[in-house]
């Protein structure tokens, strides 16, 4: 079983090499159909690697066979459906949708780490803080994540409209608050590693709500490419979580690359992300014209 | 501690990486660019593997990594067939419908 290791050091750093160079890839027109089946490549190859490699040392019992066969049927299935079938024009909203899923993936790891937690203390004290560090990033950036998508969502499908509250000054304090809880849920978990796991989640979800509906409907797009570096950054703190660096990697990359992009698409609307983010749907004109 | 401060510096590498693979992008490429990122921030699907591997005989542990895993594997797979779509729009070689 020795040659087992190795072999998934390797298939994760192909891995890395082909998820950066299909980021790489997808920026340029001529490259990025291909750079996007690379990438599709490369996440095979991760997942090919993580149950290779758990099959050689710990084994996987059937039980979690016909778990991760399940998940991985209904979720896969309802993906490609989805994909299928949207129109065209949906397309800002049903990323929205996908990016939502993916916080909502990396805040489940996090809450099953957390609850049934099977660390055996060999990490000492600072490792111990780290881990707790990271569940509770995980658990926060994807519940700010899952719902903000959901909203942004909403918003562009027309479900939902701007409540007048959230265009005074009203929304910063119900910010701040949610902010304060989370802090305060997010300090508890990290000393000991059980209480104030749903106040944040609860918290951080509203703050989700509360950061995502006052912005116009215009702005969206911006919003769902911060929201994707979001989802990014929930990753990398999952990999801390389970203890992969590869996840470490790809969650930093899409997190780096998210917030480049979101200043690119900024720079596109002649628009300064502050005044997407705290602007509003109704003073937002207000706002460009005085900045532009 | 060996594995925290190795992954602390694979962090910062895998950050600055991410900050310099994109210049340029044209803005027709914006929407697909975001679309490709997202599906490959779905690869939590990892660490809902592990969880589930790891969790053994523990039903709610598996029961929570099994819907973390179809989330994510709902993001992955959605989210580079979406792109696909979107990015088949602008081959020339085919005809458009």
């Amino acid at each position: 079983m020795t040659f087992i290791a190795p072999i998934k050091f390797a298939i994760d750093l192909l891995a890395v090499l082909l998820l950066a160079l299909g980021i790489k890839g997808l920026s340029k027109v001529r490259s990025a159909r291909e750079a996007n089946r690379l990438a599709g490549i490369a996440m095979m190859l991760a997942a090919f690697g993580v149950l290779l490699n758990s099959q050689g040392t710990i084994g996987i019992s059937i039980n979690s066979w016909i778990w991760i066969i399940c998940g991985t049927l209904i979720g896969g299935l309802l993906g490609a459906l989805t994909a299928k079938r949207v129109p065209m024009t949906a397309m800002p909203e049903i990323v929205a949708l996908f990016n939502g899923c993916g916080g909502m993936s990396s805040l489940l790891v996090a809450l099953g780490v957390a609850l049934f937690p099977s660390s055996d203390g060999s990490d000492g004290v600072v490792g111990e803080l780290i881990r707790n560090f990271s569940i509770v990033v995980s658990l926060f950036v994807g519940a700010i994540t899952f719902s903000g998508s959901i909203v942004a969502m909403a918003k562009l499908q027309g479900w939902l409209s701007t409540p007048s509250w959230t265009q005074s000054k009203a929304r910063h304090f119900f910010n701040i608050f949610c902010a304060v809880l989370a802090l305060i849920g997010g300090i508890y978990l990290s000393i000991d590693g059980q209480n104030g796991l749903f106040l944040i989640v609860i918290a951080s979800s509203l703050l989700g709500i509360g950061v995502t509906l006052p912005i116009g409907g215009a702005d969206m797009p911006v919003v769902i490419s911060l929201l994707n570096s979001y989802s990014g950054v929930a990753a990398a703190a999952a990999g801390f979580v389970v203890g992969s660096q590869l996840l470490i990697v790809a969650g930093a990359m899409v997190g780096a690359a998210g917030l480049i992009l979101t200043q690119v698409m900024c720079d596109g609307m002649n628009r300064s992300l502050v005044s997407v983010l705290f602007g509003g749907a109704l003073g937002s004109s207000s706002v460009a014209s005085g900045g532009g | 501690m060996s594995f925290f401060s190795e992954a602390l510096w694979v962090l910062l590498l895998g950050s600055l990486l991410g900050l310099e693979l994109i210049g340029k992008v044209p803005p027709t490429l914006h929407t697909p660019l975001m679309s490709g990122a997202n599906a490959i921030s779905g690869i939590t699907m990892l660490a809902a593997l592990t969880l589930i591997i790891k969790s053994g005989d523990n039903l709610p542990l598996l029961i929570i990594g099994s819907i973390s895993l179809g989330f994510a594997l709902f993001n992955v797979i959605g989210g580079f067939l979406v792109t696909d779509r979107m990015l088949a729009m602008f081959s020339r070689k085919k005809t458009r419908k």
